[in-house]
């Protein structure tokens, strides 16, 4: 598939290819660029406004790249690799995120771009997270996605999962990249990144970067929560990058949205301030549908007798597995059988060595 | 004057009669050796020389000439001295008996003593097989000597004993046969079940393991007990029978680990090699192709204590074994197979920081730091281990606990009627254990009805199991099953098996 791009579109495609210019200088050129735009006319009107930002010698350079064969190059790098750029001004360019303060000039997407204008909801955490986390984000992914487009980093732990689990309910996901968009970081999940341009959509801001650097994901985490209406961060600690997701989604007025912790786990410091400062406590799906009037029924999962106590005690807080035989004074083998098929009910989860957790 | 007298080499576990001639020429006084000898062998004259010396006899002051036929099987086992002292008085015409198939085995010492020297088991029952009856062995092989039926074994400790024997000047009784006296109920070991408090479920996973003879690893931090638990293994297998107890010896035998006090291995061997050794040492193999680790750990446990450590190819020689039960060193002078029937276990920490879901300690590992811990056990090893069970750190109120928990006695007792369940079940089908099951045994005696079916179904997509562990937890699941005496296989034996999962 080919892309047409309007001579506009091309005068911000040709601008954002400048890795040496930083955003507050591509924004003042912006304003220059109006529908008729073509490039060399774009720097003879906003010669002086350059020069004063750039100085000349910089300013020559440019000159001496707005030309046709420079242009090509680039357009043909983004077909090579099967890329659309979304320029702001691009019809297609996400609404919520234009909105923000200081929206990406230029995206660099593969995959479903139509994904992009629909309703979105952003769900990150931590790399480091408890098992618990992890298999109480998957509950939630599952029951959010038929309502929404899931929008996730790719980073290890939760956002991982976010992805992996709504691959596998067949949900529509947008993953952000904090690096170039074929400079996929960490490499681990390179593998989960291509199954989403499969049938989602790998979103970025950089069409190339030499190397990504640490201020990098700070960058990203703004699309992350400037794409969506509401931002759930299901894991975290104080210094976590997600709790910079949370900043921006609180600035751009997004409804934000975290996981409750109990006191003294480190990986969920970051949710409880979070709740502190204003965050919404959730902690059933249930909520945040409601939150947006979407109507869903609570499926009930039916539990014997005796599947109900072990619940019961567990989510009184005692969670070892010999603790509970004690407690109940059932067999080790007996209770172990309960245990996998309140597993595989989708109760509890192992959350630790012989320990669990409820979901 | 020409001489021969027999002796016997060792390849690998089978053997080959070495026949020592010994001629005696005119010349400078000289022995030499022809025969493909062995450093170890061609050192022997001095030792020969000195031992006949200090006996009383003379070695003649002429030329000596030995050669040790078949001349193209390499002699490596200082076991053929005596043989070679025997010849030289022989043909030298100071010993006049006559020594015609004896097969003599034994080391010399410089004052005559004769020394144990490794392999008379295997040694003796080769022999035995190639139709030799008579032999002279050391005096501290006596024991091994006395398992064998239907040979005349003759214990010397010396060569002065050994010549007057033969002379019939002071006549040696044979050794006296000992029968196998199985020793059930005595306590071979130093571990039991019930010094191990707590760890309920690490200790209903051994005896799964044990009962269908599945590979498990332990997952846990530093100071859990894992170790603990992996040596009462042993004790609760079932008590060697007498071939296996033979085997078994016969491996611990050439390889010099065997006690003097018993002469055969009652209590199953407990291998636990450091990470730090070579593939080689694990499998056998080096110059005389000993066997390794895992042979010694025959019809034993192997146990590999933090199996991330071990490298990678070393971990990876072991697949061939644990699926075959055997070994064959190939080296460029021929092939030995060494019997490796064993049960591997594994013990890892959770991440390499070793605190990942301790209940009150930080882990400071990153995912894919845990990842790569992880990957360290490769897919195909880790298809052979059914069993992978977490255990965490006992309490200090556990410890001190007085209560009651069962002793190896009484489990063992439970393994040895499940393992009678299985082996009249599989008596047609050469195998043993459950965890020998193959896909055609599978679909012979693990039927599955609906409820289970679904069951395992769910949790494949639930628990986001790997196509590999399907198997595998049917595997448990029969062992479990039979623990029960319950002919089929029932939803809570699925259930069970499934929580042993990686």
């Amino acid at each position: 598939m080919k892309n047409v791009y309007t001579n506009a579109e091309l005068c911000l495609i040709w601008l954002d290819s400048f890795l040496g210019l930083e955003y507050k200088n591509k924004k003042e050129v912006f304003k220059f660029i109006t529908e008729k735009s073509n490039i060399k006319q774009l720097l003879i009107d906003a010669k002086l406004s350059l020069i004063n930002l750039l100085g000349t010698e910089k300013y020559n350079l440019l000159v001496n790249s707005a030309n046709k064969e420079y242009l090509d190059f680039i357009l043909k790098g983004l077909e090579k690799e099967e890329v659309t750029a979304i320029t702001i001004i691009s019809k297609n360019y996400p609404k919520e995120l234009k909105e923000t303060e200081v929206p990406p000039l230029v995206l660099y997407a593969k995959g479903n771009v139509n994904l992009l204008n629909t309703p979105c909801f952003t769900i990150v955490g931590s790399r480091k997270t408890l098992a618990q986390s992890l298999a109480q984000t998957e509950k939630f992914v599952s029951e959010i996605c038929s309502h929404f487009t899931i929008v996730t980093g790719n980073a290890e732990g939760v956002d991982s999962k976010v992805i992996s689990t709504a691959l596998e309910n067949n949900a529509k996901v947008i993953t952000v990249l904090a690096g170039g968009i074929n400079n996929v970081y960490p490499k681990s999940s390179v593998n989960l990144v291509e199954k989403v341009a499969k049938t989602g959509l790998v979103l970025s801001e950089f069409f190339q970067v030499p190397s990504i650097q640490p201020f990098n994901f700070p960058i990203r985490n703004r699309i992350l929560a400037g794409l969506s209406k509401g931002v759930l961060i299901t894991s975290g600690s104080k210094k976590s990058g997600t709790i910079y997701t949370a900043d921006y989604a609180f600035e751009y007025g997004k409804d934000v949205f975290a996981f409750p912790y109990s006191i003294g786990v480190p990986s969920g410091e970051g949710c409880n301030e979070i709740i502190k400062r204003g965050g919404i406590l959730v902690d059933t799906p249930l909520d945040i549908l409601s939150f947006y009037n979407i109507e869903s029924k609570e499926s009930k999962i039916e539990l014997t007798n005796e599947e109900q106590k072990v619940v019961e005690v567990i989510a009184n807080g005692t969670t070892h597995i010999e603790k509970i035989s004690k407690e109940l004074n059932l067999g080790i083998t007996q209770l172990t059988t309960i245990l996998a098929l309140l597993e595989i009910k989708g109760v509890i989860c192992k959350n630790g060595v012989n320990q669990y957790a409820i979901i | 004057m020409l001489a021969k007298v027999l002796g016997y080499t060792l390849v690998g576990l089978m053997g080959v009669p070495i026949m020592v001639e010994v001629d005696v020429t005119n010349g400078l006084p000289a022995i030499d050796i022809v025969g493909l000898a062995d450093t170890v062998v061609k050192e022997s004259k001095e030792r020969v020389k000195s031992a006949i010396k200090n006996s009383g006899r003379q070695v003649p002051t002429k030329k000596l000439v030995i050669n040790l036929a078949p001349a193209d099987v390499k002699k490596e086992s200082s076991s053929l001295d005596l043989a070679l002292a025997i010849g030289i008085l022989k043909a030298s015409g100071s010993l006049e008996a006559e020594v015609k198939d004896i097969i003599f085995l034994g080391e010399l010492s410089l004052d005559g003593s004769v020394r144990r020297v490794n392999g008379v088991l295997p040694a003796l029952i080769s022999a035995l097989n190639d139709g030799y009856k008579k032999f002279i062995i050391p005096k501290e092989n006596e024991k091994e000597a006395s398992f064998v039926d239907g040979i005349e074994v003759i214990a010397v400790s010396s060569l002065r004993e050994t010549i007057d024997h033969l002379s019939n000047l002071t006549p040696i009784k044979p050794v006296e046969k000992q029968g196998f006296i199985s020793k059930a109920g005595k306590n071979l070991y130093d571990s039991d079940m019930a010094f191990v408090k707590g760890q309920k479920v690490a200790k209903r996973a051994l005896e799964v393991a044990v009962s269908g003879g599945h590979n498990l690893l332990f997952v846990g931090a530093p100071g859990t007990g894992k170790t603990m638990l992996a040596k009462c293994i042993p004790t609760i297998m079932p008590d060697m029978t007498f071939e296996e107890a033979l085997e078994t010896t016969k491996i611990h035998s050439v390889s010099g680990v065997l006690k003097d006090s018993d002469g055969i291995v009652y209590a199953r061997p407990f291998r636990s090699p450091h990470h730090t050794a070579t593939t080689i040492s694990l499998t056998g193999g080096g110059n005389k192709v000993k066997p390794g680790e895992i042979s010694l750990a025959h019809n034993g446990v192997l146990f590999l204590d933090e199996m991330p450590e071990y490298s990678r190819s070393t971990l990876e020689a072991l697949r061939q074994p644990l699926e075959d039960g055997v070994i064959s060193v190939t080296r460029a002078n021929g092939s030995v197979t060494y019997p490796a029937n064993f049960i591997l276990c594994g013990s890892m920490n959770p991440c390499p920081c070793g605190n990942y879901g301790s209940e009150d300690k930080e882990c400071t590992c990153s995912p894919s730091q845990i990842a790569k811990y992880k990957a360290k056990i490769s897919g195909p090893l880790l298809d052979r281990i059914d069993i992978q069970v977490q255990v965490d750190s006992v309490k200090y109120a556990e410890l001190s606990t007085e209560e009651q928990c069962e002793d190896s006695k009484t489990i063992k007792a439970r393994v040895n009627e499940t393992r009678r369940i299985q082996k009249e079940r599989f008596s047609e089908d050469g195998i043993l254990t459950n965890s020998d099951m193959g896909e055609k045994h599978l679909r012979k005696y693990c039927k599955l009805d609906k409820t289970c079916e679904d069951l395992l179904k769910n949790a494949y997509d639930k628990l986001h199991l790997s196509p590999r562990a399907r198997s595998r937890i049917i595997k448990v699941a029969r062992t479990i099953a039979d623990m029960e005496k319950s002919a089929n296989i029932k939803p809570q034996h699925i259930l069970e098996a499934i929580s042993y999962r990686h």
